[in-house]
C-alpha cells in the first residue's frame, strides 16, 4: 500500500476462523481480500460456505483464529474486547434479516439507538436520527412504532439505525431475506443509492439478483474466498476500483 | 492497536464510540420498564409486599404506642409513691401528713394508705358478709383484702364512686366504722345496693358500706378490697409492718419532680430518710417490651417477605434476560460494551426495587392511616422508615440484580443476533 491510495475499510491477510468444537469446524481459511472506500461488495455463498462467520468477523462480532484483519488501518486482532466494540459502535453499520427493531420504540428512537451508543450528544441525537429516516425516505414515519409498519419499511428504519452513525461500513446480512420482490427492490433501491453517495457497503446474501447489483462479488466456497465477479455496477464519483481483488 | 495508535495510523478519532453515558442507560432501563407495565408490576409485586408490610407494622406499632403511651405515661408523669421505710414501731406518716404534702405547690390530691394484713394478736384478717361465716363463707371471700386509707388516698387512688359516696375526714377523724368497697369486693359479698345500709364484717366487726367504687385510677388492684378510714384501722388492727404505708401523691404534670424532692422533708422534716420516695415504673417502657416482642415476629415476616420479593426480582430478571437476548445482542452490535448491557439490568432492577419500595410505603401509609381514621386514634407513622423504605427497595433491587446482570453481559452478539 502506498500514500497515495486510499486505505482499505476492509482488509484480511490470510484470515481463517475455527471454532474448536469437538470436532473442530474450519468456517474459514486463507481468506484475503480488500474493500476500499466507497465499493459496494456481495458476499454470496451456499448454506455453510461461511458467509455467517465472514460477516461476524468483519463486523467485529467475532475474531479470527488465524490471519490479520484491519478495520480501517486498525488491526482489530490485538485490541481489546472494550476498544473492539468502541471501534464497531463508530465504524459499522448493521442491517440484519430479521430487521432487529424494538417493538416498543417509535422508527426515530430506534434509529437514535445506535447514536446513543456511539456517544453521539443527546441533543442532536434525534435530528441525526430525522436525517437518516429521510434519506431513506421514511420521513413520514418518525413515530411510528414498528408494528405499523411494513416489512420494506421495518427493513429501512434498520438502514436508517446503522446510517446515523455515518457509519464506514454498511454491512447487510441477507437485507431482502424477509422481504417479497417489491419490498426487496424498494431496500435494494435504498442502498444502491447510499452506495451513490460513497458509503462503502457490504452485502450478505444467497440472492443472485441482489448481489448483481453490486461493483464485486465475493463468492465464498467451503470457507474460502473462491472467485471475486465484477459486476457492471457503477462505481459512485470519485472512488476507484479496488487493485488486486480477491485472491 | 489502542485508540491511540490508530489516531497515529491516520484513522479519525470519531471512530471510536465514546459510548452511552449513565443518563441514557438509565433512560434505556427505564424505557423497557415502561413498555412492559404489566410484567414490572408483577415483579415489584414481592418487593411491594416486603416493604408495605415493613411500614405498615412500624406504623401500626407506633400508633397503638403512642396511644398507650400517652395514657400511660400521663399517669406515670403525675404520680409520686412516698413509702414508709422508717424503724420506729409506729407508722412514720404524721397524722396531719395530707394537709403537709396537700400544701406543696403542685400537688393535687395526697393520701395514706396500706393493706391490712394482720389483726393484733397476729392473727389472719377475715372478710365477710355475715358476722359469724361459716367454713364454706369465709372461703367464698377468702381473696378479698382489707386496705386502710385517709380520704386523702381516695382521691389519691382515682376512686370513682359507682353508687353511694366516699368516706370524708368526719369518718376518719372520728375512726368511724364505715367502709368502701370495690365493685369486685361488693360481688363477691353479694352486695348490689346500700339503700339498706349494708354492712360488712371484718373479723366479725360490722363496717357500714357506704360506698362501691366502680374503678381505681391508679391503683386497679383496689377494686378487691373493702377499705376503711386509716384511724379506723390503725385502731382496730393497730399499725402496719414496716414497710407498710405508703402515701400516694398526684401532682399537676410536670411538677412531679420538684415535689418528689420535697415531700419527705414536708413529710419530717427532722426524719426526711423514712420516706421513701419513687415515681413508679413507666408502664410506657413495659409497654415498649411488650411492642418489641410483637413487632419483632410481623417484622420477621416482613423480612421474609422482602427475600421472596427479591427472589421474585431475580426470577423475572433472569427471565427477561433469556426472552431479550435478541435484543441484547442488537445493543452489542451497536456499540454497547458488557459493562453497559449489564448497567441497564442493574438499573432495571433498582428502579423496579425504588418503585416496589415507593409503592409499599405509600400503600403502608394509607393502610395505618386509614386504620387509625377507623379506630379514632392519631395516626403515627414513623419518618425513618418511610425515607428509608424506598432506599431499601433500591438496595433490594440492586441485589437481586447482579447475576441477571452478569449473565446479561456474558451474551455473546454473534449468538444472540442469530436468534
Amino acid at each position: 500500500m502506498t500514500g497515495s491510495q486510499p486505505v482499505p475499510v476492509v482488509s484480511f491477510d490470510d484470515v481463517g476462523k475455527t471454532y474448536p468444537g469437538p470436532p473442530p469446524v474450519t468456517a474459514l481459511h486463507g481468506c484475503t481480500t480488500r474493500i476500499l472506500p466507497g465499493e459496494y461488495v456481495a458476499v454470496q455463498g451456499r448454506s455453510g460456505a461461511g458467509k455467517s462467520t465472514f460477516l461476524n468477523i468483519v463486523g467485529l462480532l467475532d475474531r479470527p483464529t488465524d490471519g490479520r484483519y484491519l478495520l480501517d488501518g486498525i488491526d482489530t486482532s490485538a485490541l481489546h474486547e472494550r476498544d473492539r466494540t468502541r471501534l464497531r459502535g463508530g465504524s459499522i453499520g448493521f442491517v440484519f434479516q430479521s430487521f432487529h427493531l424494538l417493538p416498543y420504540r417509535s422508527a426515530l428512537e430506534n434509529v437514535q439507538l445506535g447514536l446513543t451508543y456511539k456517544g453521539t450528544r443527546r441533543g442532536a441525537r434525534a435530528a441525526l436520527a430525522a436525517d437518516a429516516l429521510a434519506r431513506v425516505g421514511l420521513e413520514h414515519k418518525l413515530h411510528s412504532l414498528p408494528s405499523a409498519l411494513s416489512g420494506g419499511e421495518k427493513q429501512r428504519v434498520a438502514v436508517a439505525r446503522a446510517l446515523a452513525t455515518s457509519p464506514r461500513l454498511l454491512l447487510c446480512d441477507e437485507p431482502t431475506g424477509n422481504l417479497d420482490t417489491t419490498t426487496t427492490a424498494e431496500v435494494m433501491s435504498v442502498i444502491a443509492s447510499l452506495h451513490r453517495d460513497g458509503q462503502t457497503v457490504v452485502v450478505i446474501t444467497h440472492d443472485d439478483a441482489v448481489a448483481a447489483m453490486a461493483q464485486r462479488i465475493l463468492q465464498l466456497s467451503d470457507g474460502t474466498l473462491a472467485t471475486a465477479a465484477t459486476t457492471a455496477a457503477p462505481a459512485p464519483a470519485g472512488i476507484g476500483t479496488m487493485p488486486g481483488g480477491a485472491r | 492497536m489502542s485508540e491511540e495508535a490508530a489516531a497515529r495510523a491516520g484513522v479519525p478519532r470519531r471512530r471510536w464510540s465514546r459510548g452511552a453515558s449513565l443518563v441514557d442507560i438509565t433512560d434505556e432501563a427505564l424505557a423497557g420498564l415502561s413498555q412492559r407495565p404489566g410484567r414490572s408490576v408483577m415483579t415489584m409485586l414481592g418487593t411491594i409486599l416486603g416493604i408495605g408490610a415493613f411500614v405498615a407494622i412500624l406504623g401500626f406499632t407506633a400508633t397503638a404506642q403512642g396511644q398507650i403511651s400517652k395514657q400511660f405515661s400521663l399517669l406515670a408523669a403525675t404520680q409520686i409513691t412516698v413509702t414508709d421505710v422508717g424503724t420506729g414501731p409506729s407508722i412514720s406518716f404524721p397524722p396531719d401528713a395530707d394537709q403537709r404534702v396537700d400544701a406543696i405547690h403542685g400537688v393535687t390530691a395526697a393520701g395514706v394508705w396500706w393493706q391490712v394484713t394482720q389483726n393484733q394478736r397476729g392473727g389472719q384478717v377475715q372478710v365477710s358478709a355475715q358476722q359469724a361465716p361459716t367454713a364454706v363463707q369465709t372461703a367464698e371471700t377468702t381473696g378479698l383484702q382489707v386496705s386502710a386509707a385517709d380520704p386523702g388516698a381516695l382521691t389519691a387512688m382515682g376512686a370513682h364512686v359507682q353508687t353511694g359516696r366516699l368516706y370524708d375526714f368526719f369518718a376518719e377523724d372520728r375512726a368511724l366504722p364505715v367502709a368502701v368497697i370495690g365493685a369486685l369486693a361488693a360481688r363477691e359479698l353479694g352486695i348490689a345496693q346500700l339503700t339498706g345500709y349494708p354492712a360488712v364484717f371484718i373479723n366479725g366487726v360490722p363496717y357500714t358500706v357506704i360506698g362501691i367504687i366502680s374503678r381505681f385510677s391508679r391503683a386497679p388492684g383496689e377494686l378487691l378490697s373493702v377499705i376503711i378510714p386509716a384511724t379506723t384501722a390503725l385502731n382496730r388492727f393497730g399499725a402496719p409492718a414496716n414497710p407498710g404505708a405508703s402515701m400516694t401523691v398526684v401532682t399537676r404534670p410536670g411538677a412531679a419532680d420538684v415535689v418528689g424532692r420535697q415531700v419527705a422533708v414536708a413529710l419530717r422534716p427532722n426524719a426526711p430518710s423514712d420516706f421513701q420516695v419513687a415515681a413508679p415504673a413507666s408502664p410506657t417502657f413495659i409497654q415498649n417490651g411488650i411492642d418489641t416482642t410483637v413487632s419483632s415476629l410481623f417484622l420477621l415476616l416482613a423480612g421474609i417477605s422482602l427475600i421472596v420479593g427479591a427472589v421474585g426480582i431475580v426470577n423475572t430478571t433472569l427471565v427477561a434476560v433469556l426472552e431479550r437476548v435478541p435484543e441484547i445482542g442488537l445493543r452489542r452490535a451497536l456499540g454497547a460494551s458488557r459493562r453497559q448491557v449489564a448497567a441497564q439490568f442493574l438499573c432495571e432492577a433498582v428502579a423496579l426495587g425504588i418503585a416496589g419500595g415507593l409503592a409499599g410505603t405509600a400503600i403502608a401509609v394509607l393502610a395505618v392511616l386509614t386504620s387509625a381514621l377507623v379506630r379514632h386514634l392519631t395516626a403515627v407513622i414513623p419518618p425513618g422508615p418511610v425515607i428509608a423504605a424506598p432506599l431499601a427497595g433500591a438496595g433490594i433491587g440492586l441485589l437481586a440484580g447482579i447475576y441477571p446482570a452478569i449473565r446479561a453481559a456474558r451474551v455473546e452478539p454473534v449468538h444472540a443476533l442469530q436468534r
